[in-house]
C-alpha cells in the first residue's frame, strides 16, 4: 500500500512540475519562481556533487538557470521534467568542470607545481559524509549515476533520459558502482579495525 | 539471493524505506555484512541543500527579468519530417537535373535497393538528429554507435550491389564524382545545420557530424542518379567518402563552435526561437 502512495505522490509532482513548466514556457511569473523555488535545491545537490565547494556550487546552479531559461522552448509539455532539467545541469557542469581545468591548467603553467595540491585542498568542503567520501572515489560516469539514482532519487529511466543513455548502460555502471561501494566499505572496515 | 540480485532491488528501491523489501532481500542483508554496510550507506542521503537567499533572489531575476512567452519545440516526428525533406527535397531536386539517361549498369532492382537504403541510412539520422535538439531524449544506442550503424549501413549495401571492380581512369572519375557530390551536399548540409540551432546542442561534435553526413547523403544520392560507373572501387571513393567527409568536417566544425562556446562562457549553446 505504501509503495502505492508513493508512486501516486510521485506521479502528482511530475504532474505538478509539468504543469509550472508549462507556465513557464508561457510567461507564468508565478509558475516560473514555483519552478526556481521547488527545482533549485535537487539541482543544487546534484550541482555541489561530492568534490564541489559551495560557493562554486553556487556559481553552477546559476550558469544552470541561465541555460534553462534560454532553452526552455526545447522542453515538450507532456514529457517528463527532471530529466530535462538535469541533462541541462549534466552540462553544465561538464562544461564548468572543462574550464576549471582549462584555468588550472593556466595557473600551473605559470606558478610553482610544488603548490599544485593546493588548489584541491579548497573543494571539499561536501566531503563531510561517508557516502560522499566513498562516492567521490569512483569513476565520474559512476559517481553520476549513483548521485542520480541515489542522492537526488531520480528512477532508473528518468537517468538514461538525463543522460542520453541507456536504461541497460545506466543498469550496468550502477551495479560496477554498487560493487566498488562495497570493496571500499570493506577496506574501510579493514582500517578501522586495525585502527 | 545473491550480491547481484540485490543490486536489482538497489535500483528500483529508496535505501531509506525498507517498508515495501521482500522477506528473502531482508533476510540476505541480515546474513551479509558487505550488502548490509552498502545498504546502510545508500540509506544515509546527504542533507537537502537549501539555496541561500541571495542566490535564489538572482536567480529569480535572471529568470523573470527576461520571462517571456516561447513556442515550443514542434513534436519528435515533425523535427524528423523537417530533416527528412531537406534530404529528400534536395534528393529529388538534384536526380532529376543530373538523371543520366544512360541506363544503370546494374539491374533495375539492385540500382533501387541502393536508393532505398540511402533513404532508409538518411531517415535514421533524421530521427538522430531530431534528438539531438532536445534534453532528457532517451537514446537506446549511443551517438558514436548511431553514425557507425549509418556508415556500415552504406558501406554494407555498396558492396552488395556494386561488382568489385576498379574503372579506368580511376583517380580522374573518382575525382570528379566525389568534386559534384561535395558541392551538391553543401546546402543540405547548411540547411540541417540551422534547423539543428533551434534545439539545445549538448553534443556539437555529433549533431554537425550527423549533419555534414546527411548533406553527404544527398550528394551521393544524386550521383547514383547521374553517375554511369558502377565498380565499386569508384562509388567507394568518389560517391561514398561524400557523406563520410561531411561527417568528419561537421565533426571539425561542432568541435570549434563548441571550443568556441566554452571559451565565450556562453551558458549554452541554445539559440532561443
Amino acid at each position: 500500500m505504501r509503495g502505492g502512495t508513493a508512486v501516486r505522490t510521485a506521479q502528482a509532482d511530475s504532474d505538478e512540475l509539468q504543469r509550472l513548466m508549462s507556465g513557464y514556457q508561457q510567461a507564468d511569473r508565478e509558475a516560473a519562481a514555483k519552478l526556481v523555488e521547488r527545482v533549485s535545491p535537487m539541482l543544487l545537490r546534484f550541482l555541489a556533487g561530492p568534490l564541489q565547494t559551495r560557493a562554486y556550487a553556487e556559481d553552477m546552479l546559476q550558469e544552470c538557470w541561465l541555460r534553462i531559461h534560454r532553452s526552455r522552448h526545447t522542453y515538450r509539455p507532456g514529457t517528463p521534467v527532471l530529466p530535462w532539467f538535469f541533462a541541462i545541469a549534466r552540462y553544465t557542469r561538464i562544461d564548468a568542470y572543462r574550464r576549471r581545468r582549462q584555468i588550472d591548467a593556466n595557473e600551473l603553467a605559470v606558478e610553482d607545481l610544488s603548490t599544485s595540491g593546493a588548489g584541491q585542498s579548497a573543494l571539499p568542503d561536501a566531503a563531510d559524509t561517508d557516502l560522499w567520501r566513498l562516492v567521490g572515489q569512483l569513476p565520474p560516469s559512476q559517481q553520476e549515476v549513483i548521485q542520480m539514482l541515489k542522492v537526488t532519487g531520480l528512477s532508473l529511466e528518468e537517468v538514461a533520459r538525463a543522460t542520453g543513455s541507456s536504461v541497460g548502460s545506466v543498469k550496468q555502471k550502477a551495479h560496477r558502482a554498487y560493487q566498488k561501494l562495497r570493496e571500499l566499505l570493506n577496506l574501510d572496515s579493514a582500517a578501522r579495525k586495525n585502527a | 539471493m545473491t550480491c547481484q540480485e540485490v543490486n536489482e532491488y538497489l535500483d528500483r528501491t529508496s535505501p531509506a524505506d525498507m517498508s515495501g523489501l521482500p522477506e528473502v532481500v531482508r533476510k540476505h542483508l541480515d546474513n551479509c555484512e558487505c550488502c548490509q554496510r552498502l545498504w546502510g550507506l545508500l540509506s544515509r542521503r546527504p542533507c537537502p541543500r537549501q539555496v541561500p537567499e541571495p542566490v535564489r533572489s538572482r536567480i529569480e531575476q535572471d529568470v523573470l527579468g527576461s520571462l517571456e512567452p516561447v513556442k515550443p519545440l514542434p513534436e519528435p516526428g515533425k523535427l524528423t519530417l523537417a530533416f527528412a525533406l531537406v534530404f529528400g527535397g534536395f534528393s529529388a531536386l538534384f536526380a532529376v537535373l543530373m538523371a543520366s539517361s544512360d541506363a544503370p549498369g546494374v539491374s533495375t532492382a539492385s540500382f533501387a535497393a541502393f536508393a532505398g537504403v540511402i533513404g532508409v541510412i538518411a531517415l535514421w539520422l533524421s530521427v538522430t538528429l531530431s534528438r539531438e535538439m532536445v534534453p532528457g531524449e532517451i537514446w537506446r544506442l549511443s551517438r558514436i554507435a548511431t553514425h557507425a550503424v549509418a556508415v556500415v549501413g552504406l558501406f554494407g549495401a555498396m558492396a552488395l550491389v556494386f561488382p568489385w571492380r576498379i574503372d579506368e581512369p580511376f583517380v580522374q572519375e573518382a575525382w570528379k564524382c566525389y568534386k559534384a557530390g561535395f558541392v551538391l551536399a553543401l546546402p543540405a548540409a547548411v540547411l540541417a545545420v540551422l534547423l539543428l540551432r533551434r534545439g539545445v546542442l549538448f553534443s556539437p561534435r555529433f549533431a554537425c557530424a550527423g549533419a555534414g553526413f546527411l548533406g553527404g547523403l544527398v550528394g551521393t544520392f544524386s550521383l547514383h542518379f547521374s553517375c554511369p560507373t558502377i565498380g565499386a572501387a569508384h562509388i567507394t571513393v568518389g560517391h561514398l567518402m561524400v557523406p563520410v567527409t561531411g561527417a568528419v568536417i561537421g565533426f571539425a566544425a561542432g568541435h570549434l563552435a563548441s571550443a568556441r562556446w566554452s571559451a565565450e562562457n556562453v551558458p549554452g549553446p541554445a539559440v532561443s526561437s
